[in-house]
């Protein structure tokens, strides 16, 4: 079936990704990471990559878009991916595998620093929880989201269906420390104290 | 390798450090290089998890990526539910041959494990498929990848939905988590007006075999036996072996 073509404009595909809409962020996803996806294998890396860089390029965009002031001076498909192309060479600098003065060939329009603000590294960290996150088991996973949503332990008790607050302390420290381990130990989270704005 | 001070840092966050602990942990923080690294690193997570807004965005977007990832398992979700259901059918029989062909112990759990398998989705949701809330559809392909936990929260997103709490209840039976399975296949059970019955009994009837419940499990197995169910005759000889 061939999917009708979306008409976003950069407004509306801006607010979309900020709230969290699905249909907004299906459209920047199959408009979009293809294209990254093709500059990331181009240049030394692969698909997983690409899947890395496009997450880290979402949320680098959300941080510019916060940032007060701010203000799309280009369509957002130029600006989101050229964000990620920074992305990708920031990533390949960092693992050192690549010299990157072998990408000077490579046309990237420079952004705004300004503009961006972004914490690459921040954001980079984030992608790496959350890939752990994902790996925990529903109940671990719900104990820390309503952590994170600052429920107390009595109504995170209830809602979880635990037998007393004291258990839901307890749990939840071993949902974390179970989190913190797998992390600590992804090589990847290691490097990334190296990792610098571009 | 573990961090070696996961419980004096999550105490500290959490302010149920003693007076004269907290001082001891300040002291020792600036005295232990590998502690700071790794009080540093326990921050940096912490910030993460404080980032609610990204990481659901981030959730949406994995959800959408595996889908996407998934192109030939969709197809044949929409497309081949015949191909499908002749294989559950031949998989179902290759078990139920199984069973005759070996010499079965008493052992409760070993009953289960031989009569236990892997439900195939496609086989179940042809005549619903076009109907689907979207959550159910992105829990069935997580069940299908054998990912129990993430299709169990996203049938838990259509708690109406009888067909998540059908793949709700057997993703709990793979997650061995055997008394909310029980309560879903009860609840389709009890909705009485519904294709999943058959199925529903009979998992119900394997929950209570494992959790050791032999009179409700007997009890299932013989309205099974009786009815015009599809699992008659494998209820038929479960039942024998009891």
């Amino acid at each position: 079936m061939v999917e009708k073509k979306s008409l976003f404009s950069s407004d509306d595909i801006v607010k979309g990704i900020i709230s969290n809409d699905r249909k907004t962020l299906n459209y920047v996803y199959k408009a979009y990471f293809s294209k990254v996806s093709r500059f990331v294998q181009e240049c030394y890396g692969t698909r997983e990559d690409a899947w890395d860089v496009f997450q880290e390029g979402i949320l680098s965009l959300i941080d510019a878009v916060n940032k007060d002031g701010f203000e799309l001076r280009q369509s957002f498909g130029t600006f989101f991916v050229t964000i990620c192309k920074h992305i990708w060479l920031i990533q390949l600098r960092n693992r050192g595998q690549v010299d990157v003065t072998r990408l000077d060939h490579i046309d990237i329009p420079q952004n705004d620093e300004d503009e961006l603000a972004v914490n690459y590294r921040q954001n980079a960290q984030l992608r790496i929880f959350n890939r752990h996150f994902r790996k925990l088991d529903l109940e671990c996973k719900k104990l820390i989201r309503s952590t994170m949503k600052n429920l107390s332990g009595k109504e995170m008790a209830e809602r979880l269906n635990i037998s007393s607050r004291e258990n839901v302390y307890k749990k939840r420290r071993l949902c974390l420390e179970k989190l913190f381990n797998m992390i600590i130990n992804d090589p990847e989270f290691n490097k990334i104290n190296d990792y610098e704005a571009f | 390798m573990i961090m070696k001070h996961f419980d004096l840092f999550y105490k500290f966050v959490h302010g149920e450090l003693e007076e004269s602990e907290l001082w001891e942990f300040r002291k020792k923080l600036s005295s232990d290089p590998v502690m700071a690294s790794e009080f540093e690193q326990f921050n940096q997570i912490i910030q993460s998890n404080k980032q609610v807004g990204k990481l659901e965005v981030l959730d949406t977007l994995n959800a959408i990526h595996q889908q996407n990832e998934q192109p030939v398992l969709r197809k044949l979700f929409i497309g081949y539910y015949k191909v499908a259901a002749a294989a559950a059918i031949i998989l179902l029989s290759a078990a139920a041959f199984w069973f005759v062909q070996s010499k079965n112990s008493d052992a409760n759990s070993q009953l289960y494990a031989a009569y236990f398998t892997h439900e195939n989705s496609m086989f179940t949701v042809r005549s619903t498929i076009s109907n689907l809330e979207q959550p159910v559809i992105q829990g069935i392909q997580y069940y299908e990848l054998k990912d129990y936990n993430a299709a169990v929260e996203m049938f838990e997103k259509a708690p109406a939905n009888l067909l998540a709490k059908l793949y709700g209840g057997l993703s709990y039976m793979e997650l061995e988590d055997f008394d909310k399975a029980k309560q879903l296949f009860q609840q389709i059970i009890q909705h009485n007006d519904n294709l999943f019955i058959d199925q529903s009994e009979w998992y119900l009837g394997l929950c209570q075999l494992k959790t050791n419940n032999l009179d409700e499990a007997k009890l299932i197995f013989e309205k099974i036996s009786k009815d015009n169910s599809i699992y008659k005759t494998k209820a038929q000889k479960l039942l024998t072996e009891m």
